[in-house]
């Protein structure tokens, strides 16, 4: 923004500018050198299955265009109001975690609080790395859903992961999804059988932060047949008071007639950093839902990729941030209408407290000739805490003539008026701004559709809420109420 | 909808009306630009020594520009790169010697401006609105000029002022838009050869509404026009530009700077009904339209900038405004048309510093044929700027199935107490629509036209009464054939 520097606020800026580059590319060497000491010789690519010589391929390009890329600078627009200086300064330990002494104890805590249904299907992964241990039901036989992590789906469905992995995924798109390939190694994998209703939601929670400046490269693959329907939900988590960066890639493939609903709730610790994206493919008539739902970590970048690619496919986004203290939050969605007959929603809401940084993109793209689309967007912040900042741009580029496409967007502090009713009829401050946010919160979440996992998602904001208009703004005691830790305080109170 | 249109020449577009080329013979720079082109400039029109320096400070701006990123490519726009070493930076009329009255212009200029509509005499008489005609980068007929002086209203030319006014000129020049600001604007700073300034002392109000007819004339002449308007403290201004341009193959380059300072309590209304070349149905010709266009408010002042794009191949303009005074307004209503393969990347930028600012915007975008039209805006609320408001809307309609509509708000809040709402929304022409309108014993045309000029009521409103019409009329040629 020229306009408003003077210029004596532009040397500063080029200064860090230069700062920000000689770190970046120091970080960037840094995992181009743990790339070459640890994949070169991995002695799993010398057995020719077609599971390793895809993921050889894969690690292969992925550094390629690492290389290339690098971490997103200054000048990339898609970045424009994420800045991750702070991420390349931070000076992660970018070779694969080594598999370490896990705190059971604590890490149980925080996979019971993430997931309260106990009978659920639970596949657990701590600083990238499967844990069996800690996983939950996962040898029932379930003849519509089977999860897998990538070691077992090596050996017992090979073809699937061969053909499947990789193949939607965009790693042109900046250096972490580069990155996440190049360090493929452990992943997920959700296979629903063709028109199969899978009745429960699946469980998949990444654990970050055992050790300190760790960095994880979590990787989903979720693949619905043709007819089938399933939940599937990403918890991500940490240890409070570490310091990781989670860089996480997840692949949807929806087959013809298929409806998933994804759900993706970031918990992480106050300390960590979190960059995920998701790849959505769909077809004909596929209906996808989803839920990303933000409230930990110091920097997250949550991207979200659907492309409609066939006639009749429609998608539902839903978004919710809540942050406070100096946690900065920025979620890019794009949808592709490529095909005729699709449709679109899309709603994100934000909830800025304290000094912190909301930001959000919603591009919607209607190609040459898909005609009768209809795109629906809404995007709306809450600024609670003086020095809050709220970014917001939606995008509409369409190429075809009979759409019905809008797009709405606002920004403002609670509603005077409505605070002023309440406190007439006798509400204190404190409880009306709390109901009145949590009023703002629950049209995201009253969609999802499934109780346990609302509750949690609910659970979540409520504790940020909580805390955002009750507890002040001070950053000390911002640290516990993060990072996945269950404290369930004054969940009555929240009527 | 115009007369002799019908289903059979969808998108057949209706012939450019004010394509033709007066022959003056014209004193023209060798092509290419170079420091000793700039001097050139500068000696030919007997500038000052600041403003050379100005300029060359301007022009190694540019240059550095050029080497570090290259012409800027974030717009959504295509074209073939400029050679900016192809074209001839500085061209005059014949006559060089100042003019006193009509009579003494060349018939031939008159006859072109008889055939745009805009017999000076008649205006003179009827319209009571003082035009300052640029041809070709000089001026040659300025009217009026003494009942503004009575007022105490400067207005005129852009050289004469550097030579009666410097002392305005210095103070004001490249204080919105410096020199450094963005790529076609340090050209502009570093080649312009004319324009308009005008400056309302304090506590005026303008007897009358002011405006220019811009036209480009000479082949391979790219015209670079610098407006500079001053509003003191509780002036107020009303100021109309509008512009026609002959037909050419090549393609025109036209890169102008407006800059628009409003001081306590002032207030600017500018509006702009622009029709440059736009290039056959085909795509070829047609003016690159690159303008920077801003304002800076005062306390309790306002700006308006309201604009009808209609021509050109490209349109790249942000009227913008800086609210920097406490209850400033800033206001941008704009509807900007392509067709054929017209191409426009257009909005504005409102950016809230003062306290209780409030800012306004209005978009209507119409695509038809193989026309791209963007929207591209900024609100910025500053930390300081407590209780800032906006409302923005853009609304695109789209003609055909081979255009494109798009729009890229960028919303940037950093004060708990801002306030935003934006909304956008594209679609076609409902085919109820159209049906209700036949139903009551309308024609297509007709009523394709009745529901365009509807849907970009709420900007023509903005107009001043004499181009709201002109705007009607624009749209209805500028759409004819498209909307069968």
């Amino acid at each position: 923004m020229a306009i408003a520097g003077s210029k004596k606020k532009w040397a500063p800026r080029r200064y860090s500018r230069r700062i920000f580059l000689a770190t970046s590319a120091q970080a960037k060497q840094g995992f181009l050198d743990a790339h070459e000491r640890f994949f070169a010789a991995d002695p799993r690519v010398a057995d020719n299955s077609d599971v390793h010589t895809r993921v050889a391929e894969l690690r292969r390009i992925g550094i390629e265009r690492f290389g290339m890329l690098a971490f997103p600078g200054p000048k990339n627009e898609d970045w424009k109001y994420t800045s991750v200086a702070s991420l390349v300064a931070a000076d992660f330990d970018p070779a694969p975690a080594a598999r370490s002494e896990i705190p059971v104890d604590r890490v149980s805590a925080i996979i019971d609080a993430a997931v309260s249904d106990q009978s659920a299907q639970v596949l657990v992964f701590v600083d990238g790395s499967p844990i069996a241990e800690l996983s939950r039901n996962l040898d029932e036989v379930d003849t519509a859903v089977c999860v897998m992590s990538f070691e077992q789906a090596a050996t017992e469905n090979p073809k699937l992961l061969s053909e499947n992995l990789g193949q939607f995924l965009d790693t042109n798109a900046h250096g972490f999804t580069a990155l996440n390939s190049a360090f493929l190694s452990a992943g997920a994998v959700v296979f629903v059988s063709a028109g199969k209703h899978a009745a429960r939601p699946v469980h998949l929670v990444f654990v970050g932060g055992v050790q300190d400046k760790s960095v994880s490269h979590p990787r989903t693959l979720i693949i619905a047949e043709p007819g089938s329907s399933a939940t599937v939900a990403e918890h991500y988590v940490g240890l409070p008071d570490s310091s990781y960066l989670a860089n996480a890639a997840t692949e949807i493939v929806l087959g013809r007639g298929a409806r998933l609903s994804h759900c993706k709730l970031q918990r992480e610790a106050a300390g960590a950093f979190h960059v995920a994206r998701i790849q959505v493919h769909q077809g004909e008539g596929s209906e996808f839902v989803s839920h990303a739902v933000a409230v930990g970590a110091r920097l997250s970048r949550t991207e979200i990729h659907v492309a409609l690619d066939a006639p009749e496919a429609s998608c539902s986004l839903y978004g919710l941030y809540a942050l406070e203290g100096d946690a900065h939050a920025d979620h890019h969605t794009v949808i592709d209408h490529a095909q005729p007959r699709t449709r679109s929603t899309e709603l994100y809401k934000g909830i800025m407290d304290g000094r912190s940084r909301g930001v959000f993109t919603g591009r919607v793209l209607v190609r040459p000739d898909a005609q009768k689309i209809s795109a629906s967007q809404s995007n709306s912040n809450l600024l609670l805490g003086a020095g809050a900042v709220a970014e917001t741009r939606p995008q509409l580029e369409i190429y075809a003539d009979d759409v019905q496409c809008n797009h709405g967007a606002t920004i403002g502090r609670l509603d005077e008026d409505a605070l002023f009713y309440m406190r007439q009829r006798g509400i204190g401050p404190g409880p009306a701004k709390r109901m009145l946010t949590l009023a703002f919160a629950a049209e995201v979440t009253e969609h999802i559709a499934d109780p346990h996992l609302r509750a949690s998602a609910e659970r979540a904001v409520h504790e940020r809420v909580e805390h955002a208009v009750l507890g002040g703004n001070d950053g000390a005691d911002a640290v516990h109420g993060s990072g996945g830790v269950a404290r369930d305080r004054g969940n009555g109170g929240a009527s | 909808m115009s007369e002799q249109t019908s289903a059979n020449d969808l998108f057949e577009p209706g012939e450019y009306k004010y394509g033709f080329v007066t022959d003056i013979e014209s004193d023209v720079a060798p092509p290419g630009l170079n420091e000793g082109i700039i001097r050139f400039i500068s000696a030919k029109k007997e500038e000052p020594e600041f403003m050379l320096e100005w300029r060359l400070k301007a022009f190694r701006a540019w240059e550095k520009m050029v080497k570090d990123e290259g012409s800027p490519a974030w717009a959504h726009v295509k074209f073939p790169p400029i050679d900016y070493q192809a074209i001839s930076y500085y061209a005059a009329p014949g006559k060089k010697k100042q003019l006193n009255s009509l009579d003494e212009v060349d018939p031939e200029l008159l006859a072109t401006f008889e055939k745009l509509g805009i017999p000076l005499e008649e205006q003179k008489m009827l319209t009571g609105v003082a035009v300052d005609a640029v041809f070709d980068s000089v001026s040659v007929a300025t009217t009026f000029k003494e009942k503004l002086y009575e007022a105490g209203v400067i207005f005129c030319s852009f050289s004469e002022a550097v030579k009666t006014h410097p002392e305005l000129i210095k103070k004001y020049l490249g204080t919105v838009v410096p020199v450094t600001d963005n790529y076609f604007a340090a050209l502009n700073s570093a080649v312009f050869t004319d324009g308009s300034f005008c400056y309302v002392p304090k506590g005026v109000r303008c007897p009358m509404e002011l405006s220019t007819y811009f036209r480009i004339n000479t082949a391979n002449t790219g015209q670079f026009e610098r407006t500079l308007i001053v509003a003191e403290e509780g002036a107020h201004v009303s100021y109309l530009e509008g512009c026609t341009a002959p037909m050419r193959d090549e393609n025109q380059l036209h890169a102008a700077v407006v800059e628009l300072i409003a001081a306590d309590d002032a207030g600017i209304k500018y509006s702009t009904v622009q029709n440059w070349y736009p290039g056959d149905k085909e795509g070829k010709g047609g003016i690159y339209n690159f303008v920077t266009k801003r304002g800076k408010c005062a306390d309790r002042a306002k700006i308006s900038w309201t604009q009808v794009e209609t021509g050109s191949a490209i349109t790249w303009k942000y009227p913008s405004v800086i609210l920097q005074g406490e209850d400033s307004v800033g206001e941008f209503y704009s509807v900007a048309v392509t067709n054929n393969y017209q191409q426009a990347d257009t909005g504005t930028k409102m950016v809230h510093l003062g306290k209780n600012s409030k800012s306004t915007i209005i978009s209507k975008g119409i695509s038809a044929g193989h026309g791209q039209n963007s929207y591209r805006g900024l609100v910025q609320m500053n930390p300081k700027a407590a209780g800032a408001r906006n409302y923005s809307q853009c609304d695109s309609l789209l003609i055909g199935d081979k255009c494109g509509a798009h729009t890229f708000p960028y919303i940037d809040v950093r004060n708990d107490s801002g306030q935003v709402e934006h909304e956008a929304s594209t679609s076609k022409i409902g085919e109820d629509q159209i049906f209700y309108c036949k139903q009551r014993g309308l024609s297509e045309e007709d009523a394709v036209s009745m529901i365009v000029n509807g849907f970009c009521k709420a900007v023509f409103k903005e107009l001043p009464m004499e181009f709201a019409v002109e705007a009607q009329k624009l749209l209805n040629v500028t759409l004819e054939g498209a909307i069968g």
